[in-house]
């Protein structure tokens, strides 16, 4: 994006929100352990996207989209709310990498927050037509919320090996 | 199959009639009988058979004309019909399927097979019914969906309103309250009475205000709607103005807010009114589980790569049990002795919006020792530099992009 040119309106998307517009955005966000779901109306030609940093809501704290059932509720929800219908929406999944010193027992937080989108992407019937997810580098992402495509870079260290991000977010 | 079919035989031979009747009510079937066409005809709207069984050759009305008013009948559209002829030539049977026969059975009957015949055209009328009722059931629940979909999508919209008339009718209002009581109270002169009647105006005011604050963060937060603004933030004065606004709610309680600052604090990077808003509510808190003439002792530090506030009560503490769902909305913790805890959002709000700044809030606290509360937040990259990151910048780096 070179500055001074016209172009769609950008948007840096953090951890724990959710963001649904009508207009064409350039939504970017920087993904560790955490997953970001894309979902669009291909008729409307509209998108929406969160980001989320742990799985499931455990009940203590705020319902926020920082859990992965909340962030794709509350996404499914702002989407039908302007307008979207269920059976015209299609499914993008990022992120979830393998961050060191993240797990708890036999899965990664990554694994979980990947796990966790496919089962409830599933269970309301949202077909997943891209993914890149898993794998130990931390990942770039940005979204046109009217074409619906991403475009994804992974994060090199100096030296060009692999570096992911504690938990997903710029340092 | 259903048991109890009922055929309908439309034959003018009473023997081959009675014969079928034998045969078929020995099989299961209910049997109705009609000697002629037009009687067959008449009878389809009381009998209403799931088949039928019609000669070809009768006299007066032919067979394919019986068969073609049958299925113009409405009971008889769906109704499979199965001619009987000892003359079934090809085109014979061409022309009783052109009048909407499903089948042909010769003469003499081979009643095994006139027994096959119609188990199989039964069972494809039952396929066909159910298949009818499935469509219409999945039409119904597609008409349902939407129905629910456009309440949905109204609710969504009367939530919004509801919030646009909360902001305008009680937190505007709310916000004039405030700031006419407040300058009752800072007059030098005036009637005692009135300063003291302001200030009990004002702390009354100040504590709906909190209240609507915290209703109106939990929404935008729950919504994933919150996003941090990052500016380089006096920290210092963030907790002076917090101190200002508790001072009048604390002294008309009769108890002290102590404020100790160390390290800098005129430019740590982050949010400034959501720390603001995190301080206002452990403040609050802390002010509801204060006996009169306690102390709340309210600490921030700013170190090299983080800041560190903790707000510490003196009230009865919280046990280890009651630590476990802190930070759930509405639900009070332990201490339930004490005086009920405000609304039950402050708590909840105040972790949710440290969540977002990336800090952690944690509780120490031992019965009977009061509770300290910590926010620790780090240094956030201000907002234009991490999109600019983001968007293709150069502190990070980044391999050639993937389409997906």
């Amino acid at each position: 994006m070179v500055p001074g040119i016209e172009g769609p309106a950008t948007h840096y998307l953090y951890p724990c929100t959710v963001f649904v517009h009508r207009a064409e955005y350039i939504v970017s966000t920087i993904l560790g352990s955490c997953v970001a779901v894309c979902l669009r109306d291909r008729v409307l030609a509209m998108g929406g996207i969160n980001h989320y940093m742990l799985a499931l809501w455990n009940g203590d704290g705020l319902p926020t989209p920082k859990y992965g059932n909340i962030a794709i509720e509350t996404l499914l929800k702002a989407m039908l709310g302007r307008g979207c219908l269920r059976e015209n929406l299609t499914a993008k999944i990022f992120g979830g990498a393998n961050v060191i010193g993240s797990g708890q027992g036999a899965f990664s937080v990554g694994e979980r927050n990947i796990a966790l989108a496919r089962d409830v992407l599933a269970r309301e019937g949202l077909p997943i037509v891209a993914e890149d997810v898993g794998g130990d580098a931390g990942r770039k992402i940005i979204y046109n919320t009217r074409t619906g495509v991403v475009l994804v870079s992974r994060l090199k260290r100096m030296d060009g090996q692999p570096l992911v991000l504690p938990d997903g977010r710029p340092r | 199959m259903e048991p109890g079919d009922k055929i309908l035989v439309i034959d003018d031979d009473a023997t081959l009639r009675l014969a079928l009747r034998a045969f078929l009510e020995k099989h299961g079937f209910v049997v109705a009988e009609a000697p002629g066409g037009a009687e067959g005809i008449e009878a389809m709207p009381w009998e209403k058979p799931a088949l039928v069984l019609l000669d070809l050759t009768m006299p007066g009305m032919n067979g394919f004309e019986v068969c073609h008013r049958i299925k113009a009948l409405p009971e008889g559209r769906s109704t499979p019909v199965i001619v009987m002829s000892g003359l079934l030539g090809t085109s014979q049977k061409r022309k009783a399927l052109h009048a909407g026969a499903v089948d042909s059975l010769q003469k003499p009957l081979d009643y095994e097979e006139v027994e096959i015949r119609i188990r199989t055209h039964l069972a494809i009328r039952h396929q066909e019914t159910a298949l009818k009722k499935a469509l219409h059931d999945a039409g119904a629940m597609n008409r349902n969906l939407l129905e629910l979909n456009d309440k949905l999508t109204q609710s969504e919209a009367v939530k919004t309103r509801f919030l646009a008339l909360m902001r305008n009718s009680i937190n505007n209002p709310l916000t004039d309250i405030l700031g006419l009581a407040r300058s009752i109270t800072d007059q030098p002169e005036g009637l005692e009475k009135a300063r003291d009647l302001a200030r009990l105006i004002h702390s009354n005011a100040f504590r709906m205000d909190c209240q609507m604050r915290n209703v109106f963060s939990a929404a935008e937060l729950e919504a994933g709607e919150a996003r941090p603004f990052i500016t380089r933030v006096n920290v210092a004065s963030v907790a002076a103005d917090v101190m200002n606004s508790f001072g009048a709610c604390a002294s008309v309680k009769e108890k002290t807010l102590d404020l100790a600052l160390e390290g800098d604090l005129q430019a740590f990077p982050t949010d400034g009114s959501k720390l603001e808003h995190i301080l206002a509510n452990l403040v609050a808190n802390a002010l509801d589980f204060t006996g009169p003439g306690g102390v709340i002792r309210i600490r921030l530090a700013g170190e090299a790569s983080r800041l560190v506030l903790s707000v510490a009560d003196e009230g009865p503490g919280i046990p280890e049990a009651g630590q476990r769902y802190l930070f759930a909305p509405f639900r009070a913790a332990a201490g339930e002795s004490m005086a009920p805890r405000g609304h039950g959002l402050g708590l909840p709000v105040a972790k949710a919006l440290a969540d977002l700044l990336d800090g952690s809030l944690h509780l120490r606290s031992e019965p009977g020792q009061g509770c300290v509360f910590t926010l620790t937040l780090p240094r956030a990259p201000v907002l234009d530099e991490v999109e600019a990151d983001a968007l293709g910048g150069d502190i990070l780096i980044f391999d050639e992009p993937q389409e997906f």
